[in-house]
């Protein structure tokens, strides 16, 4: 049995509840163990990081601080606080910081690895075991990334900003169809939404009409701030969906209480999904 | 004429076209046996005499190969072969005789593959021509 | 013995290297990595700016084949493909290095290693967010220029309609770690664009671009004619390529007028950088040899360890011409440590005019081919090389020869060397065995060789001497090249001290101080002073000057002349100069400290250059200019800088010092507007119209510096020796590799000829040297080739044929009133015997008879 320790966020318990109940219904299919870091805090990516650069820092650090108790290694499933949590990690790569850091916090006995939920699927075993349940239908998905997942490259060095593959390979593995089109890391707006929102309705206008060219029925994220955004700027209904969702159709463990979630009604497609037209 | 096979003679300038030729030789680059190549040292040094002498004793094709423009060996050879073709095409038709019997290239030493390509289509363009009309008019 | 010179890399400046030690007589061993010699510029059949090719002009004897097949002809060097280099060792008196081509081991030992291993074009896929390795209509530029030749070549129309080109690409980019200029890409784009245009005229081109580095000689008129021909150029990074899936088009994202702009086309072509492979770079290491992509120069000195050289593209970005000149100054470094000892044919005398027995040889045929010779031709033998050729030659006592080989270039380089086998130059001829009409051939030339008449040839005798005008930074170091190899130098100077327009700058006089005692201490050169060339007459090996001095007027006959006449610095271009606060930068080092004392100063790039009425780039301003603002900086760091411009052309390495200064905080203004510069009471007032904003700047600066170059002074020698000009820069010979031959005989090097830097000044002034060397120390000008003779009893002394000459071999001999060829300057192109009317002039070999006969015999 595999053991990690999850890091759901400020949102995945509240306006991103689909994903977080979605995510922790596909660990529990796949027999996968988790824990919440205990007494964890909002990782700062909308409260600090512009605000106030070492609380910022020190914010996701306590996270791995109290992560490091567990023993196992942090699976964050929400795009923001993953990138915010690896700056925190260089940080405390490097000698000099990881003093400052340590000066607030207390030492640091052990720090775990941090990863974006995606990459817990380029375990074998867990690819085989998704490979069992495959979807038969035409409906065709963009995978969207957006940016924190992916950049700064020299930070994250997660994958390559330009050709990201990691939810393309976890929707194919379940035998959905995923397009080729240009827009996969390209910027929604972010939390201009809040700021500029008719920035966020032109970038967000775009991206769902090349998903449109390129063929896709819907978009697939990972970023409970993109699948807002997707959702809230567009013009004309495009079903957004988390891609644990996805993958909970196809373990048939999806779950009505997810699709009252969406803006966007997306339930005439799923059952296109699932009946295979 | 099914079986008519078009002789070509060919005057090649020494540094370029017949360099891309032997090029075409040792490469095993196949190119039609139509053609009697005669090594000049520049296609300015081409006399048109030598193209009309070539054309009177029967020959169904002349081929004038020289370096691209700009780059002749000897500065401004290819150019002047240039005016002069222009000029003998103008007076083959003045004889009313089919110029396009002449054909003026630029071929360089590295184009071996070109120079093939270029008999091959001279010999299918004679073929449908046919022979050259002199061959039996008599001895000059 | 002479111990060889090993050259690693067989692109342009390894080649030009190897040409020109082997024709100085030291032998060349050349390793290739890849299967075939000449790098990249093979696939460059059209080559800026000239849009056609011409790289065998760089050879130092033409008319020459392709600088890759002479490579395997020359009997000093020697070729191996294939190679793997395992260790190089430098000692006290050279170099030891042991390799592998074609999987087997060799050691060899030399005098000097030269790595010119040039560059390999970078790879697109590096840059994914321009499109790079992701849509099939995002170009590598290379390859795409071998689609252009391809449809060039079928005749057929582009494909695609709108194609944009994205300028820097691997280069000038910190994110991937390439932060130098590669100096050739500009050229490039604009040629591809060009060539375009030429065939396909309504095709729409875009150039994308940072600046546009067009800094060479006439590649600003390049540019110009570019942009005049419809070619778009649009100044502004390329944020990201993408591809628009309902259309199969390319998005390109960029900024125009301040705001983000998406435009639509059909194709996008990445211009590459260059990038130096990493085996060299690991080689590089292994030799302790620092590399360091971030530093101005990548090299301090071209020798980089004792007895090992960089030359080309790997010493610093570079383009063709360039790199042939760069090739050939190393050969220059290497060849003062030797003496030069050129290759002395001495042609066979004969009794007979007319050959009487002929010998037909198969050097190296395969056996079925003999078979067939032989059933025509029973006489036929079969040798191995030439020395059997030789050896039959003497017991059979053959005249002449008539040898089928397969390859007919390789021979005859062979056969030269071997002084024709102790046969006479005119009785020999050679037929490839791969002949569709092989027997009529041997046929014909047997014919040929029985019709031509031999001459017995004298040699041109040289007296070898030089002629140098002009006594500057080039004319010195030519002088001193030349006169350390024994060749007698005549400096002709008009004022009245050696050293030019280098004597005015503090941080170069030491430079020429040194070039000067050097030149007057060396017994083989004579200087004259306060002196110019009025008139001259002649040809290469006999020049016949008139010297005009104070005092007297003297003849003097030299072999060869080499124009050096440099520059004067272009001064009052723009009209407020006053000398004291706004001035050109060629005070810039005289006035440091008190231009350092100041608050403001504003740099003025391009002042009086790259307009319409002087379409020119002086090559070196952009560059001083930066350095100047550093060193002010460096004084004194309050000091606020600023420098308008149209482009920086900081190319190569020293980009890194364009962006040094914008990192010191030196601030840079791009205008296309003319700047004014006023002058209000006491102050200065200089008012600027920013080009991507357009807002306009005003400021006071306390002084205004002026990059306004250097003219050539080329007025009064360019009449007197017949030469042209364009903008006042001497024109060469051929533009792309010929560029310091002008005529035959007439050279030149330095500031005449084009804007260049002080060490490319050397550079040109060694490989010049080098070049002259070669022509003059043989001592004589032995016949090449089978040359052209007139017939005196039919000459009508129409001069047509002088006229047609190229290379200026025919002079009238107004006695007689008859034409003569100077058969050591004849080159045998036959070109005059093709414009003689009634045949009095001809070929020897080509032979008006002989020629009509054989197209009987071929047409059969």
């Amino acid at each position: 049995m595999k053991k990690i320790t999850y890091y759901p966020g400020c949102t995945l318990h509240s306006t991103a509840y689909e994903y977080g109940d979605s995510t922790e219904a596909v660990l529990k299919y796949l027999g996968i163990e988790w824990q919440e870091i205990p007494d964890w805090n909002c990782c700062g990516a909308a409260s600090a990081k512009s605000l106030n650069h070492k609380l910022s820092i020190l914010l996701p650090a306590r996270n791995i601080k109290n992560a490091s108790t567990l023993n196992n290694d942090i699976y964050v499933p929400c795009a923001g606080c993953y990138n915010n949590m690896m700056k925190a990690k260089r940080a405390l790569e490097n000698a000099e910081e990881r003093q400052n850091i340590e000066k607030s916090l207390g030492k640091f006995e052990s720090i775990p690895e941090v990863y974006p939920l995606m990459r817990l699927f380029t375990d074998k075993a867990i690819l085989e075991k998704l490979s069992q349940s495959k979807l038969k239908t035409d409906v065709k998905v963009a995978s969207y990334y957006g940016c924190a997942f992916v950049r700064p490259e020299e930070v994250l060095q997660n994958e390559n900003p330009e050709i990201p593959q990691s939810i393309d390979n976890i929707l194919n593995a379940v035998g959905l169809e995923t397009v080729e089109w240009p827009l996969k890391s390209f910027c929604c707006g972010g939390d201009l939404s809040l700021a500029d929102s008719s920035v966020v309705s032109v970038l967000v206008e775009k991206i769902i009409n090349y998903a449109k060219e390129a063929g896709a029925n819907a978009i697939v994220t990972a970023c409970p701030l993109c699948q807002a955004n997707l959702e809230m700027r567009q013009k004309e209904p495009f079903p957004i969906f988390y891609f644990t969702e996805i993958l909970g159709i196809a373990m048939g463990i999806d779950n009505e209480k997810w699709w009252k979630k969406h803006l966007v009604d997306p339930r005439d497609l799923v059952s296109k999904i699932k009946g295979g037209k | 004429m099914s079986d008519f096979e078009p002789k070509i003679i060919g005057f090649l300038c020494n540094w370029c076209t017949y360099t891309g030729a032997d090029l075409a030789g040792t490469a095993r680059i196949q190119y039609p046996s139509n053609i009697r190549v005669i090594r000049m040292m520049c296609s300015g040094g081409v006399d048109m005499v030598y193209v009309m002498k070539a054309l009177l004793e029967g020959a169904d094709g002349v081929l004038i190969g020289g370096c691209h423009p700009g780059d002749c060996h000897y500065q401004s050879g290819n150019f002047k072969a240039r005016r002069r073709v222009a000029i003998l095409k103008k007076i083959l038709q003045q004889l009313g005789y089919n110029e396009d019997r002449v054909w003026l290239r630029w071929i360089s030493a590295s184009e071996g593959k070109k120079f093939a390509n270029t008999v091959t289509e001279m010999v299918e363009y004679l073929k449908k021509l046919g022979p050259n009309p002199f061959k039996y008019t008599g001895n000059i | 013995m002479v111990k060889p010179v090993i050259v690693v890399g067989s692109g342009f400046a390894g080649l030009s290297c190897a040409f020109h030690l082997a024709e100085a007589g030291i032998p060349v061993i050349i390793l290739e990595k890849k299967e075939k010699l000449g790098g990249y510029f093979p696939q460059l059949k059209k080559q800026f700016p000239t849009n056609s090719c011409g790289v065998c002009f760089m050879h130092p004897d033409y008319p020459a084949y392709c600088p890759y097949i002479e490579a395997e002809r020359h009997e000093n060097i020697t070729v191996y493909t294939n190679v793997s280099i395992q260790n190089i060792e430098n000692y006290q008196e050279g170099v030891n290095i042991k390799f592998s081509a074609d999987g087997i081991l060799n050691e060899i030992d030399g005098q000097a290693l030269v790595i010119a291993t040039g560059y390999e074009p970078f790879d697109i896929s590096m840059k994914p967010d321009l499109g790079g390795g992701l849509y099939e209509n995002v170009y590598p530029a290379l390859n795409f220029e071998d689609h252009i030749y391809d449809l060039i070549a079928e005749n057929k129309s582009l494909p695609q309609r709108k194609i944009a080109y994205i300028q820097c690409v691997g280069s000038r980019d910190l994110k991937i770690k390439r932060p130098y200029c590669s100096s050739f890409c500009c050229m490039y784009a604009i040629k591809q664009a060009l060539l375009i245009k030429d065939f396909d005229p309504d095709v729409d081109i875009s150039i994308f671009y940072m600046d546009i580095r067009s800094f060479g000689k006439d590649y600003e008129r390049y540019y110009l004619s570019a942009r005049e021909k419809g070619i778009k150029f649009i100044r502004s990074a390329v944020a990201s390529v993408k591809k628009r899936p309902s259309t199969g088009k390319l998005e390109v994202l960029y900024t125009k007028d301040g705001s983000a702009t998406e435009e639509t086309f059909d194709a996008v072509v990445l211009s590459q950088g260059a990038v130096i492979e990493k085996s060299i770079l690991d080689l590089m290491k292994k030799l302790d040899v620092e590399i360091d992509f971030y530093k101005p120069k990548l090299f301090e000195d071209r020798e980089i360890k004792r007895n090992i050289f960089v030359t080309g593209t790997l010493y610093d970005p570079m383009d063709i011409p360039d790199s042939a000149i760069d090739g050939i100054a190393t050969a220059s470094k290497i060849i003062s440590r030797n003496m030069i000892t050129p290759k002395i044919l001495a042609p066979v005398k004969v009794k007979t005019q007319k050959v009487a027995k002929i010998g037909i040889f198969l050097l190296g045929c395969d056996n079925r081919l003999d078979d067939i010779v032989r059933t025509r031709f029973s006489e036929a033998l079969k040798v191995k090389d030439l020395d059997e050729i030789q050896y039959a030659v003497r017991e059979n006592k053959f005249d002449g020869a008539v040898i089928i080989t397969d390859d007919i270039r390789k021979t005859s380089g062979f056969l030269e060397n071997k002084n024709y086998c102790g046969l006479h130059i005119d009785s020999v001829v050679l037929v490839p065995s791969f002949n569709n009409a092989l027997l009529e051939e041997i046929s014909a030339s047997i014919q040929k060789l029985r019709q031509v008449k031999r001459n017995n040839h004298v040699p041109k005798a040289l007296n070898s001497k030089v002629c140098i005008i002009g006594g500057g930074l080039a004319g010195l170091v030519s002088a001193k090249f030349l006169g350390e190899m024994g060749i007698n130098v005549v400096i002709v100077e008009k004022e009245d001290r050696l050293g030019g327009r280098l004597l005015e700058i503090p941080s170069r006089l030491d430079l020429v101080k040194n070039y000067i005692k050097y030149v007057e201490d060396n017994k083989n050169i004579e200087i004259l002073l306060n002196s110019k060339v009025k008139d001259v007459e002649g040809r290469l090996g006999e020049y016949i000057l008139q010297i005009e001095s104070k005092e007297d007027v003297r003849k003097l006959k030299v072999d060869a002349l080499l124009v050096t006449t440099g520059g004067i610095p272009r001064k009052n271009v723009v009209v407020q100069e006053d000398g004291k606060r706004v001035f050109t930068i060629f005070d810039f080092e005289n006035r440091f400290d008190e231009i350092s004392k100041s608050k403001r100063v504003v740099f003025k790039q391009c002042a009086g250059s790259r307009t319409e009425d002087n379409p020119v780039c002086y090559k070196v301003c952009c560059k001083k200019a930066v350095m100047s603002a550093i060193a002010l900086k460096n004084k004194n760091p309050e000091i606020e800088i600023f420098i308008l411009h149209k482009d920086i052309r900081t190319y190569g390495f020293s980009e890194n010092l364009y962006r040094q200064a914008r990192a010191m905080g030196i601030q840079f203004i791009r205008y296309s507007q003319e700047p004014e510069i006023m002058r209000e009471s006491e102050k200065l007032k200089v008012k600027v119209l920013e080009d991507g904003t357009n807002s306009e700047f005003i400021f006071e600066p306390e002084y205004v510096l002026l990059s306004s170059g250097m003219n050539p002074n080329t007025e009064e020698v360019a009449e007197v020796l017949g030469i042209g000009t364009t903008d006042g820069f001497i024109n060469p010979y051929n533009q792309k590799t010929g560029l310091l031959d002008i005529k035959n005989g007439i050279y030149s090097a330095g500031l005449c000829l084009a804007p260049n830097y002080t060490e490319d000044v050397i550079k040109q002034a060694e490989a010049v040297a080098v070049r002259i060397a070669i022509k003059l120390a043989g001592r004589q000008l032995y016949v090449k080739f089978n040359t052209a003779f007139v017939n005196p009893k039919y000459c009508c002394g129409c001069e047509l044929c002088v006229k047609a000459c190229p290379v200026s071999a025919r002079y009238m001999d107004y006695e007689e009133k008859i034409a003569r060829v100077d058969e050591a300057l004849c080159e045998g192109c036959g070109n005059c015997a093709m414009v003689c009317a009634n045949k009095a002039s001809q070929h020897k070999v080509f032979e008006h008879k002989g020629m009509l006969k054989t197209i009987d015999l071929m047409v059969g």
